[in-house]
C-alpha cells in the first residue's frame, strides 16, 4: 500500500474534495482540503525540519469526507493529519488544553471517583466560563456525565450466557466505560440475543484524540499498549466488536495509516475488528439474526458518523433500524456533525462546529423527529445539546425493540 | 440478505440505475470508489452530439446508423426515450426543471464562448441566446473571463459586449473558487444586492451570460430570482470542475437515493466478484482493514471507462474490468492506446465490455458470461462518450433497460437469452 503522503501524486486537481469539505464551506479560516492536502504536500515534501507552508490546516476537522469523495485515492484527510503532526511537533507539543481533552481514559480515572462532584462542577456557568477562559475549552461545548460506575465493573459480574453459539470480544472504548456504561450493556444484551458470547479483554484508549490533536508519538504509546491488550483476543475469539466508530475506524486503519504500524499484531487486531452495526447485518446475511423486534412508533434521524464511513461498510445501522417494525428513519444529509471528535469543543472551532451541523439540526427539527440515532458518542453529545433530543447509538434502539417485543418495560 | 442489487459506481449511469432499480422496488446499494462525472462534466444531458467529423443536429435519426454493438442499439430509442423522459420527472420534482427534446440538440454555451452540442439543458442553461449578448463575470473569480467568453460567442457569429462585477462585500476573504461563489448565491440578500450591478453591466442586451454559480443547494430558485431581478434572462456559462450545475444535480440524486432508502458509501472501491457458477452472488470491495464482502442476487456495473477507473491497463498492453474481470476488446498493444495528439479520439475512450441486449457481458461466442451482472454506461464498448457526446444519454437509456429487467435474472439459474 502506498504511504498516505505519496498518494499526493495521483490528485489530479479536480476539486471534488473541495466540494464536500464541511469546514471550508462554513469558514475561510480552512481554504480546502485540496489546497492544504495534494497541493501543499508539494512544498512541504523536501522540508527535512518539519515545516508546514501553511497553518491553517489546523483548522481542518478531520472528518475524512475529501478522502472519500476522491475519485483518484488521494488520502487528503490523511496527508493533513501527517501535517498536523509536524505542526505540533515544530510548536514543541500540544497546548495543555490539547493534552487533556485528548485523554479520555486519564479523565475519567481522574473524575470518576468523585462523579457527582465533577459533574456538578461541569455543569456548573461559572466553572465553565473559567475553564474556558483559563483552559480554551467553549463554555457551550457539551460535556458528557461522569458514570459513577464504570462498565468493566458491570462486565466482570455479567454471567456468561450459557448456550452462545459463538464468542466475540469487546473493544468498548472510553466512552462506554467512563461516561455511556449504558450503551455497553445493551451491546452485550443485542449480541446475547443473537446467539453470541461476549468476552472483556482489559483494555484503554485507543489514542485517537490524540492522533487527531496532532501528537503522533503519545499516541503511539497508547495504540502499542492497546494492541497488546487486545492481541490474543484477535486470535481467539478472533473477531473484536466495537460499539464507537470512530475507535473502531482507529484500530481498523490509522495505527496503519497514520502510526505506520503495518502487519504484525497491530494487523492482526486490525483485521478482528468489527463495527457491532456491521457484525449484526452480518448475522442477517447468515440468517443468524433475531428479527422479534418489537413495535416502536416514533420517527427518528439517522445520521452515521463521517468516521463510520471511514469503515467502508456502508451504513449497517441503517440497515437494522430498517428492520424496526414502526420506526421511520431520516438519513442525515450532513457529510459530519461537526465535532469532529475533540474538535467542537475548543473555543476557538465550536462555532465552526455548530455552523457544519446547522443542516442536520434543521432536518432534525424539520422532519419533527422524537429521536436521533448516532453510532459515535461524540457526535451524540454533540446532537443531543444541539437539538435538544435523545441521541440512542443504534444497538440501544434494537435493544428496545427486541426489549418491547418481550413485553418488558426499559426506562 | 438486505440486499438485492448492488450498483458499482456513482456518475450518472450509477446513480440513475441504483434509483430506478429501488422505484422498482428492488433493496439496493451503491458502491464507488469516489464522486463520478456529476462533479466533473458540464450539468448538461448528452445525447449524441457528434457522428465521426459531423455535428449532429438530430441525434434521433442518427441512432440507426450506428455501429450494431452501441449501446443505443443493444437497447433501442424506446430505452432512450424512457431514459430521458425519467429523467426529466425526476429532476423536476428535485426542482431542477430541464428543456430538450432528442429530436433536435441544443447549445450549451461553456466559459471559452463555444457552444457544443447537448440534448437538455437544466433551465439556467436553456434560454436562446438571440440578439445582443453581454457577458459578465465576476472580478477575481479566476475559473471565467468574460473578455474570452464574449470573444468565443463572436467567432460564433453573435454580437456580444463584456464587462466584470464586483462583488457586494461578503464573508470570503480569501480567493474563492466557484463552489464558495456558489454558496453565496443561495442567500437571498446576497443576490439583491448583486441584482442592480449586473443589470447594469448588462444594459442594452437582450440575455446575459453569467458563470454557472448561481446558487448551490436551492435548486434553480436562486437562479430564477436573480433573473427577475435583473430583468433579462440569464445564462449560466459551464465551467472547468468542478461542476456547480453538476452538483445541485447531484444533491437530488441524493435526497432520493436516501429516500428510497438506498444505502450509499464513497471512497471504497469494488475490487472483486464472488461467483457461484455463472452468478454472482457477492461484490467484494475495499473496507478500512479487510475486503468488505456485499451479499446480494444481482450486480450493475457502472464503474465507467478508462477515464472512470472501471478499465484499467496492464503493463502487458491489454486492458481489464476491474470488478469482475470482464474481458475488454480490441487492444491488441499499447500502442494504439492513443492518438497522435492530446486533444484527439484516444482509442482507449471506447475501450469497454462488450455486452448482449440485455447488457450481460458476453465472450467471444457472443453468449453471456454471468447471468445476473449487467454493465451500464461509460463502461460499455462501441461508443466513445467523450468523443462523441453521448455520456448522460447512454447512461440514462441503459439504466432504463436495467430497471425495467431487474429480478428476472433471480427466476432462473439459466442463462436464456433474451430475444
Amino acid at each position: 500500500m502506498l504511504p498516505v503522503e505519496q498518494t499526493a501524486d495521483r490528485c489530479i486537481k479536480c476539486n471534488v474534495c473541495n466540494t464536500v469539505c464541511p469546514v471550508s464551506a462554513v469558514t475561510d479560516l480552512f481554504p480546502g482540503p485540496k489546497y492544504e492536502g495534494p497541493q501543499g504536500q508539494r512544498f512541504r515534501a523536501g522540508l527535512d525540519d518539519g515545516g508546514s507552508p501553511d497553518a491553517s490546516l489546523d483548522w481542518c476537522s478531520g472528518c475524512g469526507l475529501c478522502t472519500q469523495a476522491c475519485p483518484e485515492g488521494v488520502m487528503i484527510a490523511e496527508i493533513n493529519a501527517v501535517a498536523r503532526s509536524r505542526l505540533v511537533d515544530d510548536r514543541g507539543g500540544l497546548s495543555l488544553r490539547d493534552r487533556l481533552i485528548s485523554r479520555p481514559s486519564l479523565l475519567g480515572r481522574l473524575a470518576r471517583p468523585v462523579a457527582p462532584l465533577a459533574n456538578a462542577v461541569m455543569a456548573s456557568r461559572p466553572a465553565r466560563v473559567l475553564m474556558e477562559r483559563t483552559l480554551g475549552v467553549h463554555r457551550d461545548a457539551p460535556m458528557p456525565r461522569f458514570a459513577p460506575t464504570g462498565f468493566q465493573a458491570w462486565a466482570r459480574r455479567h454471567p456468561r450466557p450459557p448456550d452462545a453459539r459463538r464468542t466475540v470480544a469487546y473493544f468498548h472504548g472510553c466512552a462506554t466505560e467512563e461516561f455511556e456504561p449504558a450503551v455497553g450493556v445493551a451491546v452485550v444484551r443485542v449480541l446475547e440475543r443473537n446467539g453470541l458470547a461476549v468476552t472483556f479483554p482489559s483494555q484503554g484508549c485507543c489514542g485517537l484524540p490524540l492522533i487527531s490533536n496532532g501528537d503522533f508519538d503519545a499516541a503511539r504509546r497508547h495504540a502499542d499498549k492497546l494492541v497488546t491488550a487486545l492481541e490474543d483476543a484477535a486470535g481467539d475469539p478472533g473477531v473484536i466488536v466495537a460499539n464507537s466508530t470512530s475507535c473502531g475506524m482507529t484500530l481498523k486503519a490509522k495505527y496503519r495509516e497514520l502510526l505506520g504500524m503495518e502487519g504484525g499484531a497491530a494487523g492482526r487486531v486490525a483485521a478482528a475488528v468489527w463495527d457491532v452495526c456491521e457484525l449484526l447485518v452480518d448475522l442477517h446475511d447468515q440468517g443468524e439474526l433475531d428479527s422479534g423486534l418489537g413495535r416502536i412508533e416514533a420517527r427518528a434521524v439517522y445520521h452515521p458518523p463521517c468516521q463510520l464511513m471511514a469503515h467502508g461498510v456502508g451504513t449497517p445501522a441503517l440497515d437494522l433500524l430498517h428492520l424496526v417494525p414502526g420506526l421511520e428513519v431520516e438519513r442525515s444529509r450532513n457529510g459530519c456533525c461537526g465535532t469532529a471528535g475533540t474538535y467542537g469543543t475548543k473555543v476557538e472551532k465550536y462555532q465552526v462546529a455548530m455552523d457544519v451541523g446547522s443542516g442536520l439540526f434543521d432536518q432534525v427539527a424539520a422532519a419533527g423527529a422524537d429521536f436521533v440515532v448516532c453510532d459515535s458518542e461524540t457526535c451524540r453529545w454533540h446532537i443531543a445539546k444541539a437539538t435538544g433530543l435523545p441521541v440512542y447509538h443504534p444497538v440501544q434502539v434494537l435493544d428496545h425493540a427486541y426489549a418491547l417485543a418481550d413485553g418488558v418495560a426499559l426506562p | 440478505m438486505l440486499t438485492d442489487v448492488v450498483v458499482v459506481g456513482a456518475g450518472p449511469a450509477g446513480l440513475a440505475a441504483a434509483v430506478r432499480l429501488a422505484e422498482g422496488g428492488r433493496r439496493v446499494r451503491l458502491i464507488a470508489r469516489g464522486n463520478g462525472f456529476t462533479h466533473w462534466g458540464p450539468g448538461a444531458v448528452d445525447v449524441l452530439g457528434r457522428v465521426g467529423d459531423k455535428r449532429v443536429e438530430r441525434p434521433l435519426d442518427e441512432l440507426a446508423g450506428l455501429a450494431a454493438d452501441h449501446p443505443y442499439r443493444l437497447v433501442g430509442v424506446e430505452a432512450l426515450r424512457d431514459g430521458l423522459d425519467w429523467f426529466r420527472g425526476f429532476a423536476a420534482a428535485a426542482g431542477l426543471d430541464h428543456q430538450g427534446d432528442p429530436a433536435r440538440n441544443r447549445y450549451q454555451v461553456t466559459a471559452l464562448g463555444t457552444l457544443r452540442p447537448t440534448c437538455l439543458l437544466p433551465d439556467p442553461a436553456a434560454a436562446e441566446l438571440r440578439g445582443r449578448l453581454a457577458v459578465v463575470g465576476i472580478a477575481r473569480f479566476r475559473d471565467f473571463s468574460a473578455a474570452l467568453c464574449a470573444r468565443g460567442l463572436e467567432r460564433a457569429g453573435h454580437t456580444v459586449t463584456s464587462a466584470t462585477v464586483e462583488l457586494p462585500s461578503w464573508s470570503h476573504r480569501r480567493s474563492f473558487t466557484a463552489v464558495e461563489l456558489a454558496r453565496a448565491f443561495d442567500d437571498q440578500d446576497f443576490r439583491e444586492r448583486l441584482a442592480p450591478t449586473l443589470a447594469k453591466a448588462a444594459a442594452g442586451a437582450e440575455v446575459a451570460v453569467v458563470p454557472a454559480v448561481l446558487g448551490l443547494s436551492r435548486g434553480h430558485e436562486p437562479w430564477a430570482d436573480l433573473q427577475r431581478r435583473v430583468g433579462l434572462p440569464l445564462v449560466e456559462a459551464a465551467l472547468a470542475p468542478p461542476s456547480v450545475p453538476g452538483l445541485r444535480l447531484f444533491s437530488a440524486w441524493r435526497r432520493r437515493l436516501d429516500e428510497l432508502g438506498v444505502g450509499w458509501q464513497l471512497g471504497f472501491p469494488a475490487t472483486a466478484v464472488e461467483r457461484d457458477g455463472d452468478r454472482v452472488v457477492a461484490v467484494r470491495c475495499e473496507g478500512a482493514a479487510r475486503p468488505v464482502v456485499v451479499r446480494c442476487s444481482e450486480v450493475v456495473l457502472a464503474t465507467g471507462g478508462v477515464a472512470g477507473h472501471g478499465i484499467e491497463a496492464n503493463r502487458d498492453g491489454s486492458l481489464s474490468e476491474v470488478v469482475a474481470g470482464l474481458p475488454v476488446a480490441g487492444f491488441p498493444s499499447r500502442t494504439g492506446f492513443v492518438a497522435g495528439h492530446f486533444l484527439a479520439a484516444h482509442p482507449m475512450g471506447a475501450a469497454g465490455v462488450t455486452v448482449d441486449a440485455e447488457l450481460r457481458p458476453v465472450g467471444d461466442d457472443g453468449a453471456p458470461l454471468l447471468a445476473n451482472l449487467r454493465c451500464v454506461g461509460g463502461l460499455l464498448a462501441g461508443h466513445d462518450a467523450t468523443v462523441e457526446g453521448s455520456r448522460e444519454g447512454v447512461a440514462l437509456a441503459t439504466a432504463a433497460r436495467v430497471a425495467a429487467s431487474s429480478g428476472a435474472t433471480d427466476r432462473t439459474d439459466q442463462v436464456v437469452p433474451r430475444a
